[in-house]
């Protein structure tokens, strides 16, 4: 059954249809003669145009399927494209729905098996008919659960509607929407990104870390960003800091670890860590929004170093090492040295940190996802109607509890080795980005046209006319092929329009010395007219006058 | 005319190897302290940054682009945003610096690195670099942002590619079957002589450290002393150089320099240290550097000006150089500076005496002749000392604005003239170029235009048989220690003259306007009359009135104002 979305963004004609619930849309799935194979579009909001086609396949190689492998290896037979979306069927499933590596979402058969409760009730006895009924109900229970559950990954994990509506509406009227933690996290739009490493050893007579940053970024950080070079192009940087200390002092707090003592960051101090930072991170000559990741050894004379919540408790803390995020700007992991070496340490010989390259890596990895705008994925949890009824009917019938299960484990994300991006992830990406560089694109070109209109005396050279209607163009285009579903060639023009919109606006040209300004006309004019307006003031005074005397010489 | 040029030093190696850090860069910081004659004290700080690049070089040359972006963009010890302004314009070698005052050859000897006043910028691009003039642009737009400086006004009006004046300094990728592969349209050299260097080019140029201004030699650059000085200039120099004797491996050495010129004439006593040239002592050195010394030239103390230096230094170096006999004291900062913040004194035991200048033996004048706002003369002249002829190339680069019938265009390159001449022996060369000073296009002049227009120096590049007076370090050489006896077949001068101040005609920048408000204001006169002709008849009305009348209405006027027409 697989389900191709073509990601409409419904750009130069915004359509809002009637918002037809996704809870309705499950029952579409699942009501829908399996044997009509024609296509059959969906109107769920303004956004998504959803377009189903259904496919049957046998079921004996469903159920021989029973790793997540061999269910990977099934969807792997369908040839998905960028942006669509195969729900598969299966048995042989521990949760209720598992969202693949791939494009495939898998779900298990009590998702999709309408409750037949009347063709289960037969003439027997009135026991095993009571019997019979409950289970239909709790069969119905299951049903109704297991539905909302894959439209809640659906809608909360793939198509993320509410989230890119909020996106568009914030760019167009800023005043009007707020923008939501994931906007405000993640960088704007931007064909290329330099991704900037630094290293910063506040003293390096007392403590010497040993890390190949090149080797790091070469094995963990570039191929991670080469999965997303069709969303931007990555320039992956890297810089030592010596001598930077921390512009804060951090509280001194007793304790039982073997130094008797660590030392305490307030939350609130954490964005005046960066300040100092800032000097040594910019770039002479790149254009490109910088994500900064910085990782702050921290010596001996002030370590452990945790950072404390605004209510005074300790954050969860994994091997040495703390990390938080800045939005729009980056992250900063602080890295401990181990307390034994510490303890060990003489006087005027350096302490030696080698940090545990996985986690800090890893750490990098979760924040940059965050900070380039693949969110994170919700955790779907069940109404508590829906588990109050569950709970009631297990205590009756813990038979059934085996059934039950599943819905334990509820919702699972196949996680991949070495923080893979999923497919699906990066689709997400797309369609979040293609909306904001259509929108973007769009209000620049606006921009631009209020801006003639108000300061005349602008002159738009050819080359910025052939920009402003090439990205009129390109607008025009990836929205056809947006209503098409081609989700990455509607990106790609997407992208180059935005960059064409921008250029436009921002030309040199534009900023010529044509611009004479009003004062300076007045200077120039004023020497002539206020002298020559005198005498003809002056007659005016006469002119009034002669009517006013002629009028008392009427009466 | 004898064709004449610097052998091209093709293979340069570091002659001491060092021990290699995994991160295979080396920080170094040196300061030299030379008493001179005219009883001035010359310091010189150098900081050296040498990355030693994995790659061999056959690889490197033939794929430089690519090599520059992976090596640079993974910074240690080298600064990364100078770095990246290299790699992003493919240079292969810069040379930066930011000049106030004027080095006095015949005084001062020679210094490490002539500069001229102002600023003056010379870089070789690669050669794969298709569009020179837009890397130029884009490199001095840079530097501008890095240094704070007005390098945003280099510009090919005022960029020359000299053929012989200047060769490369570091590695050169010699093409097969070409013997000579240096080729001067990737060279471009500009000087703003105007630029006043201060502060703010200071700062920057300390965050290019390692240690930044935290540690090391460079805590004593406070910019209230160095400043304060006859003469100061700060340098950028970056090379590629081979990391050992068979130049199969290259590294790129970035090295930055401030010149400083102290005078110690003026005060009472001649003592002299670094508490009072720095305002501080030394504190400690930059636990990044490999090497963190501070010589002293002590080679005066000997005849007639006796001093004793306090704390004695860690060893003393006899240096032997083309002929030139040098002590040097060796200070080491990382011993000294264990028990806390040492200083360093010269405490003269004799009164104040002037030491025997031994002149320089190549040095140079330059200066304008005549009268009037419309033609001038150029004059340079050459001083010889030698007993034998010299062999130098005099270049002369003239703002396009003084037209002269040389190589140029008007408003899109300068003119310049480059010259090979045998001097004789103990002469005085005296050349002169007959100019014209042109009008400019009204946005042409520069705010201030009656201020006049700066000129750059003239150039005179020379290699002298001797090392009299000669302190720049041998080619092959990255820290001071490599000049210490290092005697070579020629040493390498560019002398600098001075640079000029031209007044050109400047027109009266106010007349327009002027001329606007006088003609506007006759218009308007003329206007009035006329109107008032035009629109008014003199009609002849008698007033009968006797003189208590007159009185009456005289005072009734100056009471009441508002009822005039009583009549």
């Amino acid at each position: 059954m697989p389900l191709k979305m073509p990601d409409e963004i419904l750009f130069l004609s915004f359509f809002y249809g009637e918002k037809i619930s996704s809870y309705r849309l499950a029952y579409v799935f699942t009501y829908v003669n399996p044997s009509r194979r024609d296509s059959h579009p969906l109107y769920v909001a303004g956004i998504y145009q959803i377009e189903i086609v259904y496919h049957v396949i046998s079921s004996n190689l469903m159920t021989s399927a029973f790793t997540y492998h061999e269910l990977e290896k099934i969807a792997s037979a369908f040839d998905l494209d960028v942006g669509q979306l195969l729900l598969l069927e299966t048995n042989n499933l521990h949760d209720v729905v598992l969202v693949g590596s791939r494009r495939t979402i898998y779900f298990s058969t009590e998702t999709s098996k309408r409750p037949r409760i009347k063709s289960k009730i037969s003439p027997r006895s009135s026991g095993t008919r009571s019997f019979s009924s409950i289970l239909s109900l709790i069969e119905t229970a299951i049903f109704i659960l297991a539905t909302s559950t894959l439209i809640r990954v659906l809608s909360e994990w793939i198509l993320l509607e509410e989230s890119l509506a909020l996106t568009r509406n914030a760019l167009t009227e800023p005043t009007l929407y707020s923008l939501d933690e994931e906007n405000r996290r993640r960088f704007p739009a931007n064909p290329a990104y330099d991704v900037l490493i630094t290293l910063v050893n506040p003293d390096p007579e007392k403590l010497k870390v040993t890390w190949d940053l090149r080797t790091m970024t070469e094995e963990y950080v570039e191929p991670f960003l080469s999965e997303l070079s069709i969303l931007s192009n990555f320039s992956v940087k890297s810089q030592w800091l010596y001598l930077l200390p921390l512009d804060v002092n951090p509280k001194r707090v007793p304790d039982s670890s073997p130094l008797g003592r660590h030392f305490a960051l307030s939350e609130d101090v954490l964005p005046q860590l960066i300040t100092p930072l800032e000097k040594k991170l910019a770039s002479q000559v790149s254009l490109r929004p910088t994500i900064n990741f910085v990782i702050y050894a921290v010596p001996c004379d002030s370590a452990p170093l945790h950072v404390y919540t605004r209510s005074g408790h300790r954050w969860k803390i994994t091997a040495n090492v703390e990390a938080f995020l800045s939005p729009r700007w980056g992250g900063v992991v602080l890295i401990n040295p181990p307390v034994e070496a510490c303890i060990a340490a003489k006087p005027d010989q350096p302490v030696t940190i080698v940090p545990e390259q996985t986690t800090v890596v890893g750490t990098f990895l979760t924040q940059l996802k965050l900070l380039l705008g693949i969110p994170e994925p919700v955790f779907i949890k069940f109404s508590v109607k829906f588990l109050i009824y569950i709970v009631v009917l297990t205590c009756f019938l813990l038979l059934l509890s085996i059934l039950f299960s599943k819905f334990l484990n509820g919702v699972n994300a196949l996680s991949l080795p070495g923080l893979k991006l999923h497919d699906w992830e990066v689709d997400v990406l797309l369609r979040i980005r293609t909306i904001e560089q259509l929108t973007s694109a769009k209000l620049t070109l606006q921009s631009l046209a209020q801006l003639l209109q108000e300061i005349s005396n602008i002159v738009i050279t050819d080359v910025v006319g052939h920009r402003i209607k090439t990205a009129l163009r390109l607008v025009e285009d990836s929205a056809e092929q947006l209503t098409h579903g081609d989700l990455a060639t509607g990106f790609l023009l997407s992208k180059e329009a935005f960059v064409t919109a921008e250029a436009a606006f921002s030309d040199p040209t534009l900023f010529a010395l044509l611009y004479f300004p009003e004062d300076q006309k007045y200077a120039v004019y004023t020497p002539l007219f206020l002298p020559a307006m005198v005498p003809v003031l002056l007659s005016l005074k006469n002119i009034y006058r002669y009517y006013s005397g002629r009028r008392t010489n009427n009466l | 005319m004898i064709h004449f040029k610097i052998p091209l030093l093709s293979f340069i190696f570091i002659t001491f190897i060092k021990c290699v850090s995994p991160q295979n860069d080396f920080f170094d910081e040196e300061l030299m302290l030379k008493p001179l004659p005219s009883n001035h004290v010359y310091a010189y700080f150098q900081f050296t940054t040498v990355w030693e690049t994995t790659k061999d070089a056959t690889t490197f040359m033939k794929c430089v682009i690519k090599y520059k972006y992976s090596i640079i963009q993974h910074s240690h010890l080298f600064p990364r945003g100078l770095g990246e302004i290299i790699s992003r314009h493919n240079v292969d070698e810069l040379h930066l610096t930011l000049t106030k005052g004027l080095w006095h050859y015949q005084k001062w000897g020679y210094p490490y690195h002539d500069a001229g006043p102002g600023a003056e910028i010379t870089t070789w691009f690669h050669k794969d670099v298709k569009n020179v003039d837009d890397e130029w642009k884009g490199l001095t737009n840079a530097l501008a942002g890095l240094f704070c400086a007005s390098l945003n006004f280099v510009n090919p009006a005022n960029s020359i590619s000299p053929e012989y004046t200047f060769r490369p300094t570091g590695v050169v990728d010699r093409s097969a079957g070409v013997v000579d592969s240096v080729n001067s349209s990737h060279l471009r050299y500009s000087s703003l002589p105007r630029e006043i260097v201060c502060t703010e080019n200071l700062t920057p140029f300390k965050k290019l450290l390692p240690c930044d201004s935290k540690k090391g030699l460079a805590t004593l650059l406070n910019s209230a002393y160095i400043h304060n000085t006859n003469y100061h200039s700060i340098g950028i120099h970056f090379r590629v150089i081979c990391s050992n004797t068979i130049c199969t491996k290259t590294s790129l050495e970035l090295r930055q320099s401030v010149s400083l010129i102290y005078d110690t004439v003026t005060d009472v006593s001649q003592d002299w240290s670094i508490r009072k040239f720095f305002g501080m002592g030394i504190r400690g050195a930059c636990p990044l550097a490999t090497l963190s010394n501070i010589y002293i030239d002590i080679s005066s103390n000997n005849t007639n000006q006796i001093y004793e230096l306090v704390p004695s230094p860690s060893a003393k170096i006899v240096s032997l150089r083309g002929g030139q006999l040098n002590e040097i004291a060796v200070y080491d900062i990382r011993s000294h500076s264990s028990k806390g913040i040492f200083n360093i004194q010269v405490l003269y035991n004799t009164t104040h005496t002037a030491g025997l200048n031994y002149p320089s033996i190549l040095y140079a004048n330059r200066y304008i002749i005549g009268y009037g706002q419309e033609r001038g003369s150029l004059v340079t002249k050459i001083y010889n000392n030698y007993w034998q002829t010299l062999d130098i190339i005099l270049l002369e680069s003239i703002p396009w604005y003084l037209p002269r019938y040389l190589p140029g265009k008007e408003r899109k390159s300068p003119y310049y003239l480059e010259l090979i001449l045998r001097l004789p022996p103990q002469s005085v060369t005296k050349f002169s170029i007959e100019m014209d000073y042109s009008f400019l296009k009204w946005q042409e002049y520069p705010p201030d235009a009656n201020h006049g227009f700066y000129m750059g120096p003239a150039i005179i590049t020379a290699l002298l048989p001797i090392a009299r007076n000669y302190t720049p370090l041998p080619l092959d050489g990255s820290t001071i220690t490599s000049s210490f006896n290092a005697s070579r077949e020629g040493y390498l001068v560019q002398l600098r003259t001075e640079s000029l101040l031209i007044s050109l005609p400047t027109p009266d920048f106010s007349m327009p306007y002027n001329v606007i408000c006088l003609a506007c204001t006759a218009v308007a006169l003329a206007f009035g009359p006329l109107h008032n002709i035009s629109t008014k008849r003199l009609v002849l009305k008698r007033v009968e009135m006797d003189w208590k009348e007159k009185l009456l209405s005289f005072l009734m006027k100056k009471i009441v104002k508002s009822k005039k027409k009583q009549e």
